[in-house]
């Protein structure tokens, strides 16, 4: 007992060095995954606070950028308006507007931090559980898809960017094709790779890429981006797909997270649909 | 005495980390070039300070810097290695006398050469730890090791820059 004492006493400084870096690497392997909320990341309320006043302050020199984007897309929301529609067909046709109803709404937001640099990137944004935030919602922007919403504090979220390994979305190629996921290289921000892909489906450069149906975090047909280049490399079945995302995650101030108002049903049965099999 | 230099330590982390997250983290230099600077802060601790001491604090000083950048550990895990090597680096650059002082390791009391080999070090390692832990794979061997060596270039200049900076007095004779 001595001896094994006098030994840590000896080595103090080494057993330390492990007991620090276990600690860390703990925080590390944790990061990544899905889990409950822990104090040590930007959506706690000391840090949350300390980049919304930098982001204050950075705002207000992109006002006219941020504006500008703001009214492209209220034009565009205006074209789809029922006013600006006409009938063109003969034939009568009845809208039942009363068997719509909604399934996804929508909560403004401001980025309050935002990095492109690492390989797992984040956002904050300066809405939290106060506001009907909670974790896996689906965050877009004006332009497209943004990320997935990962820790949620009372006013403050962090939300997984598109630009990070850990996520996948589910894209429609052309409106049409159900087909592979989307990743993140870890290359360029601007860039996104398109996996999985079989190589005997017609696919061809400039196709659009939006969300797919088949995803319950985000609505169907919100923009990702447009395929820039692709092939398919000797010897295998997939093609390589470069897509060009529409987000521009170094100048992203504005964003909106979707809450699926039918989500909570959805998972409900399909945990129980699971449950079930195993 | 002590309180002085704590203080002053908080002080200069707090001026660290505001100048990390605030103004080199939003330049975008490039997705290879992400130079950090934090480690500057377990250069510049006191040659006599306890190796102990000097862990700890470079733990609880990477802790906030991921909690500032949602780095979830990593920070901590690459400054505590950095920490870990200076225990045996700085000894290196000091007379004995010197290491049992309460010498600051700076640009100045090193000289302008021991000082570019000291932080270039401690740099690298830092980055090198950092970056693979970004990477989470050795798959880009070379790609993550340019990133690496940029990042530590491109950090060891604002070091030195931040040095000249920060202390006016005049080189010693080492």
């Amino acid at each position: 007992m001595r001896n094994l004492l006098l030994f840590i006493a000896r080595f103090h400084l080494f057993f330390i060095f492990v007991l620090l870096q276990t600690v860390s690497f703990s925080l590390y392997i944790r990061q990544n995954h899905f889990q409950k909320a822990i104090f040590f990341n930007t959506s706690n309320q000391i840090t949350g606070s300390f980049y919304q006043g930098v982001s204050d302050v950075e705002e207000y020199f992109a006002l006219r950028g941020i504006n500008d984007k703001l009214q492209e897309e209220n034009a565009r929301l205006r074209g789809i308006l029922k006013e600006s529609e006409y009938i063109d067909t003969a034939a009568f046709t009845l809208k039942q507007d009363s068997s719509l109803r909604q399934k996804y709404t929508y909560i403004p937001a401001d980025v309050v931090r935002n990095t492109v640099n690492l390989k797992n990137n984040f956002l904050t944004l300066n809405i939290g559980s106060n506001h009907g935030v909670h974790e896996e919602m689906g965050v877009i922007s004006s332009k497209g898809v943004v990320g997935i919403v990962h820790k949620v504090s009372p006013n403050f979220c962090t939300v997984i960017s598109l630009l990070n390994s850990n996520i996948r979305i589910a894209p429609k190629i052309d409106s049409v094709l159900n087909q592979g996921s989307l990743v993140w290289d870890g290359r360029s921000p601007q860039y996104a790779i398109l996996e999985d892909v079989n190589a005997y489906f017609r696919i061809k450069e400039n196709m659009e890429v939006v969300t797919s149906n088949l995803s319950s975090v985000f609505p169907e047909n919100i923009p990702i981006g447009v395929i820039e280049e692709l092939y398919v490399p000797s010897g295998e079945d997939f093609f390589k797909i470069k897509v060009k995302l529409h987000t521009n995650f170094d100048n992203l101030h504005k964003v909106y997270v979707v809450e699926n108002l039918l989500k909570p049903e959805q998972d409900l049965l399909e945990q129980s649909t699971s449950g079930g099999n195993n | 005495m002590v309180i002085t230099s704590i203080l002053r330590y908080l002080l200069f982390f707090a001026g660290l980390l505001l100048l990390q997250v605030v103004v080199i983290d939003p330049i975008d230099l490039g997705r290879f070039i992400t130079p950090i600077l934090y480690v500057l802060l377990v250069m510049v601790l006191p040659a006599n300070i306890k190796p102990w001491a000097l862990l700890i604090i470079s733990f609880v000083a990477g802790i906030i810097a991921d909690t500032f950048s949602d780095t979830g550990g990593m920070h901590a895990f690459s400054l505590v290695c950095a920490a870990y090597v200076r225990n045996y680096l700085l000894p290196v650059f000091l007379s004995k006398d010197d290491a049992e002082k309460p010498l600051e390791p700076t640009l100045f009391s090193l000289g302008y050469r021991m000082f570019f080999f000291y932080a270039a070090s401690l740099t690298f390692v830092y980055h090198l730890v950092f970056t693979f832990l970004d990477e989470a794979t050795l798959s880009n061997f070379f790609s993550s090791m340019g990133t690496v060596l940029v990042s530590t270039l491109v950090a060891v200049i604002l070091i030195f820059l931040l040095q000249l900076l920060l202390y006016r007095t005049k080189p010693q004779e080492a």
